[in-house]
């Protein structure tokens, strides 16, 4: 009896039954690397927020007179917080409608 | 911040002073009689600027003194003037204010080029307050 | 880990200083604006270099040793108070540099080119210091808006 729906479309849904088998470690490809991402973004918005500090020190301490640099870092960093940010909100509503979600 | 305001109204204060002192110079150029008839021409007067506040009320500038200038009277020989004198080695002659108007028109462009300088740094000392306030907003 | 990269407070403090020096700088040239024409006077002076010698020290200095708090050290005009406000002390001018017949040293023109110098200074650090704190807002309120 051939199945008019293939199951195996299904499988990227199922992380959440699967975190409940023993091993609850071994994240899902699709989930881990998600998470991963997330994680690495957040490291790169926090490096480049060291990198803007630290032309600021660098225009405070007379070492750099160009205003353009200090302000382009601090702009990008500012930018790319606040993208992360809105990632972050979007998430959780996405999250949010997931859960009320009747199936 | 408010200190700096002090400081810098101290100093157009004292400058105008001067100002004043000086266009009084100008204007009695050729003043030969005082007020109530007396024959004697009008003397040149200065300022001096001594550091401090008014009346030690902190930093700043204050006018220490106005003094008059001793240098002596100028001569002219115009013995049909009302104000000409009638009697000794110098009769005949008409004593003008010792005020050399050249020296009071250059006195005045830097009086007036200090008050400029001070009404700037205030302009920039009311930037920046505004901008200390903007922390709080 | 990213929290204190925000917080960034040896940055804030770093800003902090910078204000307070400019602001103490802003009422040293004003005094000696005031006296441009007054016999006698020498010009007392704030140094900014040696305020930024001591500012890149300290910054250097609390990254190693992993304090938040800069203190300003060494320098016979700046030096910070142990609660972390700045301390100025002027120098006055020696007399022979360039003295006027009245017994000055003021040039009009430097002074107020320093006014302008250090007023771009004082401005740039207030309005640093305001959008870390706006940034830092941000990210406690949750919503950009």
């Amino acid at each position: 009896m051939a199945n008019p729906v293939s199951f195996d479309r299904l499988r990227p849904i199922t992380p959440p039954v699967r975190a409940a088998q023993p091993q609850q470690g071994a994240a899902t490809p699709q989930g881990g690397g998600f998470a991963a991402l997330i994680r690495q973004e957040l490291e790169r918005v926090s490096q480049m927020q060291a990198e803007a500090d630290a032309k600021v020190e660098q225009l405070l301490t007379g070492q750099t007179q160009d205003l353009s640099a200090v302000f382009a870092a601090t702009q990008k960093a500012q930018i790319a917080f606040s993208l992360l940010m809105e990632i972050r909100n979007k998430l959780i509503d996405a999250y949010e409608e997931l859960k009320n979600m009747r199936i | 911040m408010i200190d700096t305001l002090d400081i810098t109204s101290s100093a157009l204060v004292a400058q105008r002073t001067r100002l004043n002192v000086i266009a009084g110079n100008i204007a009695n150029a050729f003043t030969t009689a005082q007020e109530d008839g007396t024959v004697r021409p009008y003397r040149r007067r200065g300022v001096t600027f001594a550091p401090g506040a008014p009346a030690g009320t902190g930093p700043g500038v204050h006018v220490a003194e106005i003094w008059e200038d001793p240098s002596e009277f100028e001569l002219r020989y115009d013995p049909g003037h009302p104000h000409a004198l009638r009697e000794g080695p110098w009769a005949g002659y008409v004593q003008y204010p010792n005020v050399n108007l050249t020296m009071e028109y250059v006195d005045a462009i830097e009086a007036a080029r200090a008050y400029e300088a001070n009404l700037a740094l205030m302009s920039v000392t009311k930037t920046m307050t505004r901008e200390a306030l903007q922390l709080f907003a | 880990m990213w929290i204190e990269r925000l917080t960034g407070s040896r940055l804030i403090h770093a800003l902090e200083l910078t204000a307070q020096f400019a602001e103490q700088r802003h009422r040293v040239l004003a005094e000696n604006v005031a006296n441009i024409d007054t016999p006698d006077y020498h010009t007392r002076r704030l140094d900014a270099t040696e305020f930024e010698a001591a500012l890149r020290q300290a910054l250097q200095q609390a990254g190693r040793s992993g304090t938040e708090r800069l203190e300003l050290r060494g320098k016979a005009q700046v030096s910070t108070t142990p609660d972390g406000r700045l301390v100025a002390r002027p120098a006055v001018e020696p007399a022979p540099n360039i003295l006027f017949h009245d017994g000055r040293n003021a040039l009009l023109e430097e002074l107020m080119t320093d006014v302008q110098e250090n007023a771009l200074r004082y401005s740039l650090a207030t309005r640093l210091l305001r959008s870390r704190f706006e940034a830092l807002l941000t990210a406690i309120r949750g919503r950009l808006r």
